[in-house]
């Protein structure tokens, strides 16, 4: 089978400041993968353009063999790093909402984590705190059956608690031939349910690894890796 | 997905507009009665004048919010952070932009039709209704005596299909504007502005542009045999091929900024 995600010479330009550079990458099914980097080294540049919000300036990007498009939207999953959802809305309104346009929602599913989480789904998202908006939000994100699930940010908002959860969630949630990716700034908490890093740097690829090989061959935890890498 | 879509668009708009609609005709039934007391002793004056004021302004909330809530939801749902669910969701942007199109035709001939029941509520009597169909009628022989009865036929088709047209296509300036704004500023609200300028200004030169044949040939139009032959022949036909080709103009720029120059904060 083909790889899940690949990048060739990927380049998204911002007026003429390149936020990627050139990326070559290649993401295989089946892994949880922690794409890593500082504030504005082209995390989120690189998932918008995943996710068919960004058009390369550059190279090209493909998810199952093809560009971003409707086709590869309804098997890319994307939670962003924003309160996207629809304030007005239920929690029950939402899920018919994404039943209704992706097939490979599982609504049990959905329901069952809400109930696991203490939400009640005939709530309005306005009566909600941020961390409750952000819990719903990945509910229903990893409420999908998909192929890839990209993840900006899944758990800044999130206290610990519920953040073992939700990674615990994100672990047992998917199979054998999806991936997840995720990025955040808090290494050391998902650090172990990753099985592999991408540490990008000023919109370049610095580094792609198992975890194993990093704790194996540099002897040091990925967070300790990153903070050694990134030093200011 | 087109109907899915408009479902959602359906179900996002109508808690605007259906108690809109709600108040002003409940609105309606309640002045013509107050109407009809007639003499308020002194202090009492006051309630005919604002009953009537808060009809009056129903009437134009509807009017106005039609366009208001029409733009504001496109804005809200594409170029904002709902941007983020409605263009991942796996739609084309050409369904997008027609089903916003759609439900806000569908508003839009709603609320007139909410306007028109609610003056005939309140204004219909049986004699004012026989002498208005009077005043029809001698409007249509009047017209007759002027044009053959195909020109008049013709005419009228034409308004209707205007009509359509033009109530379908009439938001997509607003939504290119929008489409524009987020191109040009970082300020979306400003860059909208800016673009719907920039889209009257162009538009202004091209209609002007677009009349220069009829300036040649002001002679042929001279000969015509009557002002209905000019009206049904040439200037409602110009209308049309001009809103159609304004209309897709619109359609392809929007769909084409959404696709290729999207940037959402």
């Amino acid at each position: 089978m083909n790889a899940l995600l690949e990048c060739n010479n990927l380049t998204k330009k911002y007026g003429g400041f390149p936020a990627l550079s050139g990326i070559n990458l290649t993401l295989e099914r089946g892994k949880i993968v922690g794409l890593l980097g500082p504030n504005g080294s082209g995390k989120t540049t690189l998932i918008k353009i995943i996710n068919g919000l960004l058009v390369p300036t550059e190279g090209e990007l493909r998810i199952n063999g093809v560009n971003p498009a409707v086709e590869t939207k309804k098997v890319v999953s994307y939670l962003p790093d924003k309160t996207y959802l629809n304030n007005w809305m239920k929690v029950n309104e939402l899920l018919d909402f994404f039943e209704d346009f992706y097939d490979n929602f599982n609504k049990k599913r959905a329901y069952e984590m809400l109930e696991k989480l203490h939400i009640n789904p005939r709530d309005r998202l306005k009566t909600m705190s941020k961390g409750t908006k952000e819990k719903v939000q990945l509910i229903l994100v990893m409420s999908r059956e998909a192929d890839l699930y990209v993840l900006d940010e899944p758990i800044g908002g999130v206290d610990p608690a519920s953040r073992d959860y939700i990674l615990n969630t994100i672990i047992s949630n998917y199979n054998e031939n999806s991936t997840v990716l995720i990025s955040t700034h808090l290494i050391a908490d998902i650090e172990n349910v990753l099985d592999e890093v991408i540490f990008l740097q000023n919109g370049q690829v610095t580094l792609q690894s198992s975890v194993d090989d990093i704790r194996m061959k540099e002897g040091k935890s990925v967070d300790a890796l990153f903070r050694e890498v990134f030093k200011c | 997905m087109l109907g899915k879509l408009c479902k959602h668009e359906i179900k996002a708009t109508a808690r605007y507009f259906l108690p809109l609609f709600l108040i002003t005709l409940l609105l309606t039934p309640v002045t013509r009665l107050t109407v009809s007391v007639g003499n308020y002793p002194g202090i009492l004056g006051f309630i005919p004048v604002v009953v009537v004021f808060a009809y009056v302004a129903s009437i134009l909330v509807i009017s106005a919010a039609s366009v208001l809530l029409i733009v504001h939801r496109f804005y809200k749902s594409m170029v904002t952070e709902e941007g983020y669910l409605m263009h991942t969701l796996p739609v084309s942007t050409e369904t997008h932009i027609f089903a916003k199109l759609i439900v806000s035709s569908l508003w839009v001939v709603s609320s007139f039709l909410v306007i028109v029941i609610s003056l005939f509520m309140m204004f219909y009597t049986p004699d004012r209704f026989a002498s208005l169909l009077n005043e029809l009628s001698t409007l249509w022989s009047m017209t007759s005596g002027y044009a053959t009865s195909a020109q008049l036929t013709l005419t009228i088709i034409e308004v209707v299909l205007l009509c359509i047209i033009g109530i379908f296509t009439s938001p997509l300036v607003f939504y290119a504007s929008i489409a524009i704004g987020q191109i040009i500023s970082k300020n979306k609200v400003l860059g909208s502005v800016v673009g719907f300028f920039i889209i009257q200004f162009v538009s202004q030169i091209l209609g002007m542009i677009s009349m220069v044949p009829f300036g040649y040939s002001i002679d042929a139009l001279n000969t015509m045999s009557t002002q209905m032959a000019i009206i049904s022949n040439v200037f409602f036909p110009y209308c049309i091929v001009v809103s159609i080709i304004s209309g897709v103009i619109l359609f392809v720029l929007t769909d084409f900024i959404f696709k290729k120059k999207l940037n959402l904060e």
